[in-house]
């Protein structure tokens, strides 16, 4: 048996480029997003050490002015630390920037509303001398301070009652939350191109692959046309092989009996120089004809018909493989069921195939899309029958008795020349078989072929 | 050319009456006995039911053909010739597959003349066996 034969399709190898493509794309993406990720982690490291920068800078100014209170004369270190941090309030900012006054000989440090602060880290940094200082949340949280990353620089003064120690504590609070939205503008902003050229892209892919698609139809459409036009070939072939074949054979029996007349009179016209001359001018010219015919059939078949050993199966095969172009055109499923094996018949190969070619296509025009049409080849007895049965219209009683004759069509004039049927059967009688035409129950129509196997 | 006297029994067979009765006109002058028919299964009954010497029938004829005649008569007789007329050529091969009996075939349209001395000689094969 056959699989359901389909159009044919060409392969279209895009779907996998297309998916590394887009792989590519995401990678891409994600390789920018990244970096532009890193670089805006690099700017925010790069603000912090220029707000640290900045705070010692704060930081150095306030030493400067703790020497002029020392210049004053107040020689009570407590009172000196009270009056510097008198004027911090003015400088402070409410929770982003503080001020710390680390004085000699004591461990904690003082703010300006009078809290001690002990902080370990602060202190070793003075000690160490260092500008400044990252402050974690929870360190900037002690300060007075938002609890975000802080910022502290630092500065000290050697004085007569010991080292002074300066701190200016300032969150990054304001710098972090911009970056924070420079960050997600950046996200957005490489989502939003990313989704322009992803978008683009897209449609420009689209359009490409309708164009392949367009291109593989009209590559379908042309080996289609092919298939048409080598169907067209093959049936004119078959159609002038088999016409020239019932001529040849009209023919025949009616010269014969003239060659046989011709011939009795020349017998009695032995006298008559004239007369007998007659008889075998007729003769002569009845074997014109004869020439001229089998001349004729030559030339419509490329040489007379060859009775051969043919495979029934394979002439339903090649049959169903030369239509299936038309059958995938009109959307209608063909299926050929043929067992494994079948008795040999004794006929023209390509004749044979012709005929089931001809009931295949007037099946499948019976049919409208969606319809059925299967083609089957079965032995009973001695004969093997060819079968093709639709779904279709179906046909009158009427019709079917007429549907072998030359020039009886059903069709719409132009659409059918209503001799596919005629010369099927005509191929049938050649074959010492014949056509039935019936309605099939419980629609549509079964056409049948039976000839005689070779025993 | 035609053997006077001697009385073989012929069958012929053609579905054109036209055919037949010129065969047996030209056997009839030849000395032989003919029986003609032009319907096909009438033959069948002729060759199972009467002693014919020869058959010569047409090969394509409607309900039973010439092929099924041969047949026919080489299962009652394969001793019978057989002569075989077709149109064309082509059925040479067909005829071919018949295994056994003594059968030739004429491509139409022939000399009367030719069918004549074609029976003659293969009955007086058959007789000499």
């Amino acid at each position: 048996m056959l699989a359901p034969v389909e159009s044919s399709r060409l392969p279209l190898a895009a779907a996998p480029k297309q998916l590394l493509l887009v792989s590519g794309m995401v990678v891409a993406i994600g390789l920018v997003t990244g970096l532009a990720w890193w670089d805006a982690a690099r700017e925010a490291d790069a603000t912090l050490t220029d707000l640290g920068a900045e705070q010692a800078a704060l930081a150095s100014s306030m030493a400067v002015g703790l020497r002029a209170y020392l210049n004053g004369g107040e020689r009570d270190p407590s009172r000196l630390a009270d009056a510097l941090l008198k004027g911090g309030p003015r400088i402070e900012h409410r929770g982003e920037l503080r001020l710390l006054l680390a004085p000699p000989f004591e461990t904690a440090l003082r703010a300006s509303d009078g809290r001690e602060l002990s902080s370990p880290r602060l202190r070793d940094a003075l000690d160490q001398g260092l500008p400044s200082i990252r402050l974690t949340r929870s360190e900037a949280a002690e300060c007075g301070l938002v609890a975000r990353t802080a910022m502290a620089g630092l500065a000290h003064l050697d004085a007569p009652f010991g080292r002074w120690g300066i701190v200016a504590v300032a969150t990054a609070a304001r710098e972090r939350d911009r970056e924070i939205r420079a960050r997600w503008r950046l996200v957005l902003g490489v989502l939003v191109a990313s989704g322009l050229v992803l978008g683009f892209g897209g449609i420009a892919l689209r359009n490409q692959r309708k164009e392949l698609q367009l291109e593989r139809e009209l590559v379908v459409a042309e080996v289609q046309r092919e298939r048409d036009q080598k169907l067209l070939q093959a049936q004119r072939v078959a159609t002038m092989g088999t016409f020239a074949m019932g001529i040849v054979h009209e023919v025949a029996t009616p010269l014969g009996v003239i060659v046989g007349r011709a011939e009795q009179l020349l017998g009695k016209l032995k006298g008559d120089e004239r007369l007998a001359r007659s008889a075998e001018i007729i003769v002569e010219q009845v074997d014109l004809i004869q020439n001229t015919v089998r001349r004729f059939l030559d030339l419509a078949r490329g040489g007379p018909p060859s009775f051969d050993r043919v495979d029934p199966a394979d002439v339903v095969r090649s049959a169903a493989t030369s239509v299936e172009h038309r059958f995938a055109k009109a959307h209608i499923a063909l299926r050929a069921d043929v067992p494994a094996h079948m008795p040999p018949v004794q006929g023209d190969r390509a004749l044979l195939e012709h005929a089931i070619v001809n009931l295949l296509l007037n099946a499948c025009e019976a049919c409208s899309a969606g319809g059925h049409v299967e083609v089957l080849a079965r032995e009973d007895a001695e004969r093997v029958a060819f079968v093709v049965t639709d779904d279709g219209a179906g046909i009158s009683p009427e019709d079917a008795s007429q549907a072998t004759e030359p020039f009886f069509t059903t069709k719409p004039a132009g659409s059918g020349t209503g001799l596919g049927l005629a010369i099927a059967s005509e191929i049938a009688k050649a074959h010492r078989g014949e056509l039935a035409i019936a309605s099939n129950a419980p629609r549509g129509t079964r056409a049948c072929i039976e000839i005689p196997s070779v025993s | 050319m035609s053997t006077s006297g001697h009385t073989s029994r012929i069958l012929v067979v053609d579905d054109r009456p036209e055919m037949v009765d010129m065969i047996a006109e030209e056997l009839g002058e030849r000395g032989f006995r003919v029986c003609t028919t032009i319907s096909g299964p009438k033959a069948l009954d002729l060759l199972r039911s009467e002693p014919f010497d020869a058959l010569v029938t047409d090969l394509r004829m409607p309900g039973v053909d010439g092929l099924t005649l041969l047949r026919a008569s080489i299962e009652l007789d394969p001793s019978r010739p057989v002569i075989v007329m077709t149109a064309y050529g082509s059925l040479e091969t067909a005829l071919e597959a018949v295994k056994g009996g003594t059968w030739q075939y004429l491509t139409k349209p022939f000399r009367a003349d030719l069918l004549a001395r074609l029976l003659e000689a293969a009955l007086s094969s058959k007789h000499a066996r």
